[in-house]
Parts: C-alpha cells; structure tokens; sequence
C-alpha cells in the first residue's frame, strides 16, 4: 500500500502555502504566481521540489526587504564590539609585558635581612654574661655589660 | 568597484531564454525548465527583473477549468535592449576565445 502521489502533492501544497504566508503585502501576487504553478506540474515529486524552492524565493525575497538601516545598526554593532575586543587585547598584551615590578619595591625587597645577625649577637651576649636568656640575673647583667 | 547589474550566470540565462520567444508569454515553470534555474532563484530574479521594469507580467486565464491562472511574462522593451546586449556581449566574448581551448 502506497499513500505516495497524493501525499507528496499534499506536502508540496502545505510548502506553497508556507511560502505565500511569508510573503505578504506588495509581494502577494508573487506567491499566487508561485502558488497556481504547482497545478501545472504533472510528477508529483517534481511539485514539491518546486514547492521547496518557492520557499526558498519567499525567504530570500523577505530578507532581502528587511530595512536596511537594522541591517547596518547590527553591522556596526559588530564593528564596535570588534574594536572593543582588540583595544582589550591589546591593553591586556601591554600589562603582561611590563612584568618587572616597579623600582620602590625592588627597593623593599633587596634589603639585606639582618635578623640573624641580630640573633647570633643577642646569643653572643648572654654567653658572655654567663647567664640564662629569661633570667633576671642574666637579664640584668647584660644590661650592665653595655 | 561596484558589481554590474543583472549581470549574473542566471539573470544571462533567463534575459537570453526571454529573448528567444519575446513576444510570447512565458510561464515560470517553462522558464525554470528551460533556464535550469530553480524556482528558488527563478522567481527572486522575476522580482527585481519585474521591479526594474525589464520585465513584464499579467494574469492568464486557466488553460482547462478547474486550474488556477497563472502568471505569465515577458520582456518590455527596455529588457530587449538590455537583453540583447549582453547576447552581443557573449557572442563577442565567445568569437574572441580560444579556438583550440577544447582540443
């Protein structure tokens, strides 16, 4: 059992009417055209081929009368934020080269750390003393010491 | 530079199919059939052809009751001209290529 012929030209027909709707206004009588060919075409397959391709005229036709000012609103959004991403880039490509840190921290950094020397010469003192480091005595005789 | 008008591999086919026979009403399956071009880029090229007033079209009456009109065209006279220059243009082109290109 086969619902083939009739079912391919039921399709091409819902196709047709789809591409009527999206033509509308001024372009109506287009679609009509389009439309009562498919009448004329014999095979069946070869209607909804045509009735594919009217769909794509349809599209085609609508896009192409779309305003042509969104077109060029969109077009220079995409141009702005085109420029945005590259300033960004560049500003970002920049920082990554500086990578030295600046002369008042280095400066900071390359002092010499003298708390071991204080360390050894606070040991050194209370050997000297001969005292406990916590005691009062020890405590007491390194400050007369100095 | 900006691209000539109409001047296209599929706007040619259909202006020379259109001269052919240009006192006769064409109908866009014949054209399509004839031209090769699908309906899809047929009836866009009808359009602007029609909107630039190369083309003409109208209602035809049903061949047999029960069918619906249908559309019909054909070239005006300023789409002969232009018709007809680029069929000048083409055989020019055509004489002045080589003839041993197939050999």
């Amino acid at each position: 059992m086969s619902a083939g012929p009739n079912r391919w030209r039921r399709i091409a027909v819902k196709i047709v009417g789809h591409a009527s709707r999206v033509l509308h206004g001024a372009r109506s009588g287009w679609a009509d055209a389009m439309r009562s060919e498919i009448d004329y075409i014999a095979d069946d397959r070869a209607a909804l081929r045509w009735a594919i391709g009217c769909v794509t005229a349809s599209y085609l036709t609508r896009l192409s009368t779309l305003p042509r000012l969104r077109w060029q609103t969109s077009s220079g959004l995409v141009v702005a934020g085109s420029a945005l991403f590259l300033v960004a880039m560049a500003l970002q490509g920049h920082a990554s080269d500086d990578a030295s840190p600046p002369a008042s921290e280095k400066t900071i950094c390359d002092l010499p750390d003298v708390t071991p020397d204080l360390q050894s010469l606070r040991s050194q003192e209370l050997c000297r003393a001969g005292a406990a480091p916590w005691s009062r005595e020890g405590h007491d005789a390194v400050r007369n010491s100095r | 530079m900006p691209r000539k008008p109409n001047n296209s591999r599929q706007t040619r086919a259909l202006l020379a199919t259109l001269l052919e026979l240009s006192q006769i009403w064409r109908h866009g399956y014949d054209l399509s059939k004839e031209t090769g071009l699908k309906s899809g880029t047929l009836y866009p090229l009808l359009m602007r052809l029609s909107e630039q007033g190369l083309l003409e079209s109208r209602w035809q009456d049903p061949e047999r009751p029960g069918l619906p009109a249908r559309h019909v065209y054909r070239l005006t006279p300023s789409g002969l001209a232009l018709a007809r220059e680029q069929a000048s243009s083409d055989a020019a082109s055509a004489i002045g290529a080589p003839s041993g290109a197939l050999a």
